[in-house]
């Protein structure tokens, strides 16, 4: 699109200003609007991302990660994400995944003569809601994900430690699935707990208007209602 | 007769290289006969569906997307005749779609003999540590096992008999007309330049060049002459590329000079009469680009088996360039090809692969279930309860479920149906296991295993009981379409997963070779083991049963278009323990290859992937 139209001003950009600066800005200003993407976060030691050329769809970009040690990691953002697809770009193969043991460093996109930083995905978490802690004496339950489709969090006793939480879950009043609290949570590892107290629940399709997670442990029992906006 | 002539993307070799057909193409139009030339596969089509592969990258399964999308593209076609190179295993489409009885049932495919992937990668020094040079190798593989010939075009040209199959494939001697000359009139005056075309890499002929130009140089011949390289170079490398370069150009006492272009107009600087254009190619006709516009050129082949090394190749040709002498073809001019007759004599040749004796009539289906009435309601509502006449037996395992009358309860969502029998186990068994058990039980010779949660499109049954009665596979898999929505009836389709089938040596790393969802010959797959069964569940049972089953000798065709809908729940695969454990999935898929991999190939890519580790 010409300069003139796209900004609205009638005088003649060029005239005014040395060709590479003109070209520097017009390429930033034409940044956001070509390559989209983000970088999801770490997950089992990757970090994962997507970038996208809305002008090129089916070109797979190349990203940078600057490791903050000083190493460089290239990989092409070509893996296939189902979520992104779903979300209607392209094909869905635009997905990234870097190794990243410790910290991570800032993800750039590489374009011929310019890097373009790709911001952290603003929706993680993706719930979108604070955390909930509910207590009864020693026992804990705490859920850190609700969002469409699922529920997680950790349950335990801290004065059993040993005895994994038996969950049920019940959606709109209705039961919706069981599952023992036995999964790993490295944020919860102390003196106490192994950490293998974490719950994962696929939450059922259409309008939820309360959630409840009963715990039926055989020592004792204990019933959370999540608060809930609909 | 309606010809397909394909040609793989050059591009690689140099930017504006055109197909390698396209006088040919012109020569068989004048005959009549309807051609269409095709560069490559086509695009693909953002806007459906997408088509996925187990590898889950678009780059590196590039190879096996271009082969399935052109499948599919000739399709409408349907032409008599398709010529298709070896390298790249374009046609690998067509020839699995019209083994499996799906399509082209009067096209004879014929392979044009270019350089193997594998031969490529083995002697390349900068491949990529993406695994599509092992794709490329599986669908050549394939298309060899399954060609009705290999055109070979010179006489020199070594057979690739490293991943040629036991199977005989006529190979024909066939020269293609048309191909670019250099200039009608040899150029007088002297040459004052030498250039280089080609990428600065070991695989493109650098390092004999630069030998040879050293070894010219002390003998004085580059005295008043300029020494250039023209192509692309790579930086930042510990191999060939700006920075060899530069260390071994301090010590060379004859002028040089580096233009990186890598596109025509680039190439267009040869085209001065007193400059002496070198290549360095696998295959002839990559050097046509170079031909067509240099008035000067030597040709050298990369291949060096049978022949002095390339260095003394080299030296010899510029010497006697540089010595006035005219410039040798490196191949004699081939004889003229009777090109009219060639085609006919093709599609008049017997189909590939040899013929096996059908199963006898009659189809098993077996179905494992685990507390999915509903979902298994609907699989079985999508299968018949005869094929061609023939009766469908039906099986279902129920792997206790946890309904208390279960059999009642299959049998009022399932209707009336003569031939289901469920069996139900009153302690769960692993998959594998139960698999097994409905194999054994099975009554027919052909035996086709759905998951519970997934269920067949119209003919999905019949094509695939098809494929392995005319197409003399002891496995067939299919593509899968893809529906993310497990409850809903008329879930939309969110992309088609294909496979492979024989997945060669590309298999040990991840699951090109199919499904669960496949039908099977009962006693030779019986024969070899049938499922995997440790005694437990285990990690990605349908690609270690199919690797035992490839190791084992078994033959796998994979069906083009889906037989199968497939329930994809993204949320609940990754919460599986089974799905996490990628490592254990690759130890018993190893296991299973028990060696049966291209060895060479291996070390060569394992090669490449430690690099990253320096």
């Amino acid at each position: 699109m010409p300069f003139i139209r796209r900004f609205g001003v009638t005088c003649s950009a060029t005239a005014i200003m040395p060709g590479r600066i003109f070209a520097d800005l017009l390429r930033m200003l034409c940044r956001p609007q070509t390559i989209i993407g983000c970088v999801d976060g770490p997950s089992r030691g990757r970090l994962h991302g997507w970038a996208f050329d809305r002008r090129n769809p089916l070109q797979r970009l190349t990203v940078v990660m600057q490791h903050p040690d000083g190493r460089r990691l290239v990989t092409l953002a070509d893996r296939y994400r189902a979520d992104v697809q779903k979300a209607g770009i392209g094909d869905g193969h635009y997905g990234f995944s870097l190794p990243s043991p410790g910290m991570a460093g800032p993800v750039y996109v590489m374009q011929p003569r310019s890097a373009i930083a790709l911001p952290l995905n603003p929706s993680r978490p993706p719930t979108g809601r604070r955390p909930q802690t509910h207590h009864a004496g020693s026992y804990r339950l705490h859920v850190d994900l609700l969002s469409p489709g699922q529920i997680s969090g950790w349950a335990v006793d801290r004065a059993r430690p040993e005895l994994r939480r038996n969950l049920q879950l019940y959606c709109n009043g209705r039961f919706a699935g069981h599952r023992r609290a036995t999964l790993y949570r490295p944020e919860i590892v102390d003196t106490q707990c192994d950490g293998y107290h974490g719950f994962w629940f696929a939450l059922p399709a259409g309008e939820l208007t309360s959630i409840t997670i009963k715990d039926v442990g055989l020592d004792r029992s204990f019933v959370a209602r999540l608060s809930f906006d609909p | 007769m309606k010809i397909a002539l394909i040609d793989r993307d050059r591009s690689a070799n140099w930017p504006g290289s055109t197909s390698r057909f396209a006088g040919l193409a012109a020569l068989l139009r004048q005959f009549g006969h309807e051609v269409n030339l095709y560069d490559g596969a086509p695009a693909a089509e953002l806007r459906a569906a997408p088509v996925l592969t187990g590898l889950n990258r678009a780059v590196a399964a590039g190879p096996m997307l271009d082969a399935y999308r052109l499948g599919q593209a000739l399709v409408i076609q349907n032409p008599d005749l398709v010529v298709a190179p070896l390298n790249g295993g374009l046609a690998q489409g067509v020839l699995m779609a019209r083994a499996c009885g799906e399509a082209f049932s009067s096209t004879r495919v014929a392979l044009w003999c270019d350089t193997p992937s594998r031969q490529r990668f083995l002697h390349a020094d900068d491949a990529t540590t993406g695994l599509s040079p092992l794709i490329s190798d599986a669908l050549e593989r394939q298309s060899l096992a399954m060609a009705d010939a290999l055109i070979v075009p010179d006489a020199i040209r070594a057979l690739p008999r490293a991943i040629l199959s036991a199977e005989s494939l006529p190979t024909i001697e066939a020269y293609l007309p048309g191909r670019p000359g250099g200039a009608d009139v040899a150029p007088k005056g002297a040459i004052t330049e030498i250039v280089f075309v080609g990428p600065i890499r070991r695989g493109a002929g650098l390092v004999e060049f630069v030998e040879a130009m050293q070894r010219l140089a002390s003998d004085g011949l580059l005295k008043d002459r300029v020494v250039t390289l023209l192509g692309p170079a790579r930086s930042d490398v510990q191999g060939i590329g700006k920075e060899w370069l530069g260390m071994r150009g301090h010590r060379w006492d004859f002028p040089f000079k580096v233009i990186e272009a890598g596109d025509p107009v680039g190439l267009s600087y040869v085209r001065k009469p007193s400059r002496l254009a070198v290549t360095f190619v696998d295959d002839d006709e990559d050097a046509d680009v170079i031909r067509s516009v240099a008035h000067r050129v030597i040709v050298l082949s990369n291949s060096s088996a049978g022949t002095s090394p390339l260095v003394d190749r080299t030296e010899a040709a510029l010497r006697s360039a540089l010595g006035g002498e005219a410039i040798a073809s490196p191949v004699p001019a081939p004889p003229t090809t009777d090109w009219g007759r060639l085609v006919n004599e093709l599609t008049e040749r017997p189909f590939r692969p040899a013929f096996q004796a059908p199963p006898a009539r009659g189809i098993t289906v077996c179905i494992v279930h685990f507390n999915r009435v509903m979902q298994l309601a609907r699989a079985l509502a999508s299968i018949p309860d005869t094929v061609d006449g023939a009766p469908v037996e039906i099986i279902v395992l129920d792997n206790a479920s946890a309904h208390p009358s279960i059999e009642e309860e299959i049998r009022s969502q399932a209707g009336e149906r003569p031939h289901l029998r469920i069996i139900r186990l009153a302690k769960a068994v692993p998959q594998a296991t139960a698999l097994n058990m409905g194999l054994a039980q099975a009554r027919f010779e052909t035996v086709l295993f759905l998951d519970d949660d997934n269920y067949y499109l119209p003919s999905g049954v019949e094509r695939l009981a098809r494929a392995v009665a005319n197409g003399g596979f002891d496995i067939v898999v299919t593509a899968l379409d893809l529906f993310d929505d497990g409850a809903s009836e008329q879930a939309s389709s969110t992309g088609r997963l294909v496979f492979l089938g024989q997945a060669h040596s590309a298999g040990l790393f991840f699951n090109a070779f199919g499904d669960t969802a496949m039908a099977v010959r009962r006693d030779t797959f019986l024969g070899s083991g049938g499922f995997r069964d440790p005694g437990y569940d285990y990690p990605s049972l349908d690609w270690v049963t199919l690797a035992k089953s490839q190791a084992a000798g078994l033959r796998i065709g994979a069906l083009q278009s889906p037989a199968v809908r497939y329930h994809r729940d993204i949320v609940r695969a990754d919460m599986a323990a089974n799905k996490l454990d990628q490592e254990g999935a690759r130890l018993f898929v190893f296991e299973a290859y028990a060696g049966s991999f291209d060895a060479e190939l291996m070390a060569r890519y394992a090669q490449n992937l430690q690099f990253e580790e320096l």
